[in-house]
């Protein structure tokens, strides 16, 4: 894995605890599934493994936009 | 593009003309509404706040989508390099959306009278359903419309096989607002099942369809404007479009919190709805690189900079605000307030609105053929106007809430009783006073499109008028478009801790400088923020015709030295 995908990742991992912690409910009872907190804590880890995913491809292919700036930018400057 | 290519472009014209009509009654009534804010009995029985208000949304929808519509058939020629299909269905569709505003602006009034015009268990004149007023038979006939329109776009398409990523966001976006828009059309007797299908029409709409066609009609216009790659522009349209439905199809729950819906939402409504302002940071960076891709004289200003504030007020009102109130633990707070307007201001009008009207001033004057001697100082002018005017409404309704937040809704004290009114007076002050800035700035842009290429030829500047490309006209560069973006966001942190920090026990007590404190500085420096980054970035636009003026002075040895 390249040092630029484990930045990526990492910053991914942040940004999405950050959410996370954001995200908290405002009911404290875990009422509507009483009977399996199990239930709850793969809905938690679910959406956080969604939430990595997303942030981590909005950063990859932000820096692919860019990258295809800087070609074409260099394509317009070598044109006669 | 100096010139119209195919002549059923030309049927765009009078969707952007009756966009400007019932733009200029929506921010009337708008104006009417701040008044009866200050002085509630006015009109009292002729015409109420609550019909008012919703002329006010109606007009806000349709004028937003007659925008739409004429941007879409502008450029669908172009993108099929072809002429409309079934012209005559857009001339009829014209008609169907003339008719559907003259039913929904005059059966409001009905809603005074306690009539629905029910009729084979349906409500048929008008259902009081917020920002979907008008009743079933004006649903039925949008329905037509839409389906009208994604015929037109689809037929004049070329094959599926022969589509670009634009293609398929506009594809997608019309085939979509046609059929969300379904769920809106029947009547459900619980009304807790009623508002969730309201939600989803709204909500889905907004922050499923429309971003999709804004998305794609930003794109194409960016192509138009600064001749940038279909490629490159193609790749920020799907992934832009990728990250709305990534996570905007589960962020929408943050609209499930207190409607009813199973309480599980609160969770990755909160979550996702915070990675809704991704395709927006996109969105802001795609305009960035493409507007600096080369250094060539910008033409037409009014157009771009109606562009810029749409993608950036996407940023600031739906992004940033958005962001903001969209934790269950903020929204339990900002819901249904004057926070929740300052949000919806900014990012309906900002974003969809002035779309719509960044290709009004792209198409007009090369429908009515004065694109080469396009006086643009008045439009200019409006722009500055209606943007100024929409972030200090912004401003107004942000302070207005978090005082509304903290006296109506920790305090508890009463709004009918007349405790919160008093507490937002100064705030409800400030509205009209940059609602009059906006109305302004309506009136002059109305004028301006309306009376384009037919109205006396002024004196034009020439390009040694624009402003030197030093201090605030330099080049823009990308690290410090980095640094206002990052600003932004710094505000909207302080505005987010602000909305927390209604959850303190020491707020609800009775202490309320936390809060006044952060929304004190967060919203002001946000706003003040947003309007100078748009006052940098086009002024550094504007100063490339300066710069090519000086060039093309240039003795042609002085050319070849400067390299």
């Amino acid at each position: 894995m390249s040092a630029q995908r484990i930045v990526r990742l990492g910053l991914a991992i942040v940004a999405s605890a950050v959410s996370l912690a954001l995200s908290s409910p405002y009911w404290r009872d875990f009422g509507y599934w009483p009977e399996s907190r199990r239930l709850w804590t793969l809905y938690f880890v679910l959406g956080f493994l969604l939430a990595v995913y997303v942030f981590d491809a909005f950063l990859g292919r932000l820096r692919t936009l860019f990258e295809h700036d800087a070609l074409e930018r260099a394509t317009r400057e070598d044109e006669p | 593009m100096i010139r119209i290519e195919y002549q059923t472009q030309r049927l765009s014209l009078r969707f952007f003309l009756l966009m400007l009509v019932l733009f200029f009654f929506q921010a009337g009534f708008g104006l009417l509404l701040t008044a009866q804010h200050i002085d509630p009995t006015l009109l009292a029985g002729t015409l109420n706040f609550n019909v008012a208000r919703a002329e006010h949304t109606n007009l806000g929808i349709l004028w937003v989508l007659s925008g739409f519509i004429g941007a879409i058939l502008f450029v669908g020629p172009l993108l099929s390099k072809r002429e409309l299909a079934a012209p005559g269905l857009i001339k009829f569709l014209f008609y169907a959306l003339l008719a559907v505003v003259a039913w929904n602006v005059a059966t409001q009034w009905l809603a005074q009278q306690g009539n629905a015009g029910w009729w084979l268990g349906q409500p048929m004149l008008q259902e009081g359903l917020e920002y979907l007023e008008g009743g079933r038979i004006t649903d039925v006939v949008i329905f037509v419309g839409f389906a009208i329109l994604c015929y037109v776009l689809l037929r004049t398409f070329p094959r599926v096989s022969n589509w670009n990523e634009i293609h398929w966001g506009l594809g997608i976006g019309v085939v979509a607002l046609t059929l969300v828009w379904v769920f809106g059309m029947f009547f459900v007797e619980r009304l807790d099942l009623q508002e969730y299908f309201r939600w989803y029409v709204v909500h889905y709409w907004v922050e499923g369809v429309w971003e999709v066609i804004h998305i794609s009609l930003v794109g194409f216009l960016l192509v138009l404007m600064f001749g940038a790659s279909i490629k490159s522009v193609g790749y920020a349209v799907f992934w832009g479009i990728a990250f709305v439905w990534l996570s905007g199809l589960l962020g929408n729950a943050h609209h499930y919190f207190w409607i009813g819906t199973p309480e599980f939402w609160q969770f990755w409504g909160s979550l996702f709805s915070a990675l809704e302002p991704l395709p927006l940071i996109f969105c802001f960076w795609h305009i960035y690189l493409d507007a600096h891709q080369d250094r060539k004289p910008i033409g037409n200003v009014p157009a771009f900079a109606f562009l810029l504030g749409s993608v950036v007020l996407e940023q600031v009102g739906a992004g940033i605000l958005g962001f903001t109130m969209t934790f269950a633990l903020t929204n339990v707070w900002s819901h249904g307030t004057w926070v929740t307007l300052s949000h919806a201001h900014l990012a309906l009008f900002g974003t969809f609105g002035m779309l719509g009207l960044a290709a009004a001033y792209y198409a007009v004057p090369l429908m009515r053929g004065v694109v080469q001697q396009f006086d643009q100082r008045l439009g200019k002018l409006a722009f500055w106007l209606v943007f100024t005017g929409m972030l200090g409404l912004g401003f107004a309704f942000a302070i207005g809430g978090t005082v509304q937040v903290f006296v109506y809704r920790t305090l508890g004290l009463d709004w009918f009783g007349g405790d919160v009114a008093p507490a937002m007076q100064f705030a409800k002050l400030m509205v009209p006073a940059f609602g009059l800035v906006f109305m302004i700035g309506v009136c002059l842009l109305v004028y301006d499109l309306l009376t384009l290429g037919l109205r006396a030829k002024a004196t034009i500047d020439g390009p040694a008028a624009a402003p030197a490309p030093t201090g605030w006209g330099r080049r823009l560069y990308g690290w410090e478009t980095g640094l206002w973006l990052l600003a932004m966001w710094v505000f909207g942190a302080i505005i987010t801790l602000g909305l927390l920090s209604f959850n303190l026990h020491s707020v609800q007590g009775g202490h309320r400088l936390f809060p006044y404190l952060m929304a004190g500085i967060g919203y002001p420096g946000l706003l003040l923020t947003t309007l100078l980054f748009v006052g940098r970035f086009l002024r550094s636009l504007e100063a490339r015709c300066h710069a090519a003026a000086a060039q093309a002075v240039l003795p042609a040895g002085l050319q070849a030295a400067s390299g």
